[in-house]
């Protein structure tokens, strides 16, 4: 299985305190790759080297075929890396659509003049924006009657669902998932996992930080696991949890029969 | 009749300058108190090239553009650095504190505190005074002006100018550039800021520091937050209610000593009651909520952009009272 993107030898200190030492991933062209680990294992420091919100001190991130280590997240994002966040984010006050449609790039939206003398262009590319905006609506399984809602006033969970919406309007090609099971019921975090992995088989690949084993079993093909600032293994997420080194890494020995 | 023409002039002078304002402060979101600095700078530059080196009057307009989008990129370049809100308050107050007295110290320039002096004036059309004559060309370009920003307010690039002004970071993460942006929004909006500048030195024939002080940086921010800064007519009404109300209240038969007391106070009131009762100003859109709510349910709230101040209710629709007139 080739990789679409290969993280080699990241180390990261913050100060004293050695986050990633030497930390090496490979993320699939396809399916879901978990990343997990107890708290502080630098999963969600590896993450934000890999969207380009922080710098390594070390080490190379090669992204389809191309070195990205030291590129701005808007550099990234144009690449085709989408990156959610764990506290969703929304873009407040603004209705769902916009939302969703600030996630499309075109030079319309990049120019500031182009839109007015070739406003004709402008329109119908307006038109199609909105329909594939509510192409990402269904396929993250919110209805189109949202479309025209203040974001602030749809549930938690589906404002998470309007952020994946978002991006999947700008044709990732790959997709970086920060936690995005915290915060929801049970119920919710079904309905998300299902959208992810739809998502995945329609051929985007996934890569999520999760403290949560649960949904990493429900959902990674294969997760990584993280622990003091190194990459411990990579397995199946069912064989993970077999391995009790693991599982006494996460929760304490007493959790070891 | 020469005074009505003033106060429509004025009107137009300050809708075109609220709007550009509206555009930076109301959907970028940048907080900048140098826009009298542009309409300062767009003065200056077109009496210059019109007065000083002859140039026909009609290239003062674009000299002004141009002066006008320079002077709001290099604004802009710090603005980079402190990001937003009272920081970047700080640096624009400071450039608009150092444009004023680099016009009063660069006498040779400038004319120094003493102004400028004999600014020409586009020909009268038909019968028209010259007054008269600018505040028709004044009124054509507020109209276009607005046009622009609202034509903008609605496009693709307006919708990526509102995801600026609520969260840079996403916006940076969906794949923009936010330091360009945030250059191109400050220039183009001190280009129109600029633009106004043209038409106050010809209407005057005389353009002196004072008249560019912060004082009016913040005169426009008080039409923009009574106004309406987040629509396209909210400037607009801003501008017309502060040059229309003062002229009414003295008509009522006050002494203009008692009048223009009244009147510090009355906006002074008014604006504390406008944040209290109507934050949104006199018109206000449904498409944006009044800024500082936060996301209900929201379990992390350390990188809030908003702020605080939030209502931040468990109610699914508070706020619906406040959110005024549907656009």
């Amino acid at each position: 299985m080739s990789a679409i993107i290969e993280v080699r030898g990241i180390t990261k200190r913050f100060g004293g305190i050695t986050a990633l030492s030497d930390a090496s991933i490979d993320v699939p062209a396809s399916g879901v790759l978990g990343l997990i680990g107890p708290n502080g294992a630098g999963k969600t420091t590896l993450f934000n080297i890999i969207s380009g919100h922080l710098r390594a001190d070390s080490g190379t991130i090669t992204f389809d075929g191309r070195r990205v280590e030291r590129k701005r997240p808007s550099a990234l994002a144009r690449l085709g890396l989408a990156r959610s966040w764990q506290d969703v984010r929304p873009l407040t006050g603004l209705t769902v659509l916009d939302n969703v449609l600030v996630g499309r790039r075109t030079r319309d939206a990049e120019y500031p003049l182009r839109g007015l003398i070739r406003w004709r262009s402008a329109r119908a590319e307006e038109r199609l924006a909105k329909e594939e905006a509510f192409a990402a609506l269904q396929r993250v399984g919110l209805d189109e009657r949202l479309a025209g809602e203040q974001i602030d006033d749809l549930a938690f969970a589906e404002q998470k669902l309007v952020t994946l919406a978002r991006l999947l309007v700008g044709e990732p090609k790959v997709l970086l998932l920060d936690e995005p099971a915290s915060g929801l019921d049970v119920e919710s975090v079904d309905r998300l996992l299902r959208v992810i992995r739809s998502i995945a088989e329609s051929g985007v690949p996934v890569l999520l930080v999760e403290h949560n084993l649960a949904v990493v079993r429900d959902v990674a093909d294969r997760a990584v696991f993280m622990s003091n600032g190194k990459v411990i293994a990579v397995e199946t997420p069912d064989d993970l949890v077999r391995r009790a080194d693991l599982i006494e890494l996460y929760f304490g020995s007493r959790w070891v029969a | 009749m020469e005074f009505l023409t003033f106060l429509v002039f004025l009107g137009c002078l300050y809708t075109m300058l609220t709007s550009s304002f509206g555009l930076l402060m109301g959907i970028g979101r940048q907080f900048s108190m140098a826009h009298a600095g542009m309409w300062g700078l767009g003065a200056y530059s077109s009496a210059y090239v019109t007065l000083e080196l002859a140039w026909p009057l009609w290239l003062g307009i674009p000299t002004a553009l141009v002066f006008g989008a320079l002077a709001g990129a290099l604004v802009a370049v710090p603005a980079l650095r402190v990001g937003v809100g009272v920081y970047l308050a700080i640096v624009t107050f400071a450039f608009q504190m150092v444009f004023v007295n680099l016009l009063t110290n660069l006498g040779d320039l400038t004319g120094g505190s003493r102004g400028m002096a004999g600014i020409p004036a586009f020909p009268s059309i038909g019968d028209l005074s010259i007054t008269q004559t600018v505040t028709v060309y004044t009124a054509i370009a507020a109209v276009l002006v607005v046009l622009l920003v609202h034509v903008w307010r609605r496009s693709a690039y307006g919708r990526v100018l509102l995801a600026l002004g609520r969260d840079e970071k996403v916006l940076e993460g969906l794949g923009r550039d936010t330091r360009w942006l945030k250059i191109q929004l400050f220039a183009l909006t001190g280009s129109l800021g600029a633009l106004a500048g043209v038409f106050y030195a010809q209407y005057l024939g005389f353009i002196s520091p004072e008249s560019f002080s912060v004082h009016q940086s913040i005169l426009l921010m008080t039409m923009l937050l009574i106004g309406g800064a987040f629509t396209t007519f909210g400037p607009v009404v801003g501008a017309w209610f502060f040059v229309l109300v003062p002229e009414l209240l003295t008509r009522v038969g006050l002494p203009d000593s008692v009048a223009a007391a009244l009147q510090q106070i009355l906006f002074g009131l008014l604006l504390i009651l406008f944040m209290i009762f109507r934050p949104m100003g006199i018109v206000s859109s449904r498409r944006h909520r009044p800024p500082g709510r936060r996301v209900r349910a929201a379990d992390s709230s350390d990188s809030d952009p908003d702020g605080p101040g939030g209502t931040g209710g468990t109610d699914p629709r508070p706020d619906q009272t406040r959110v005024g007139v549907p656009s």
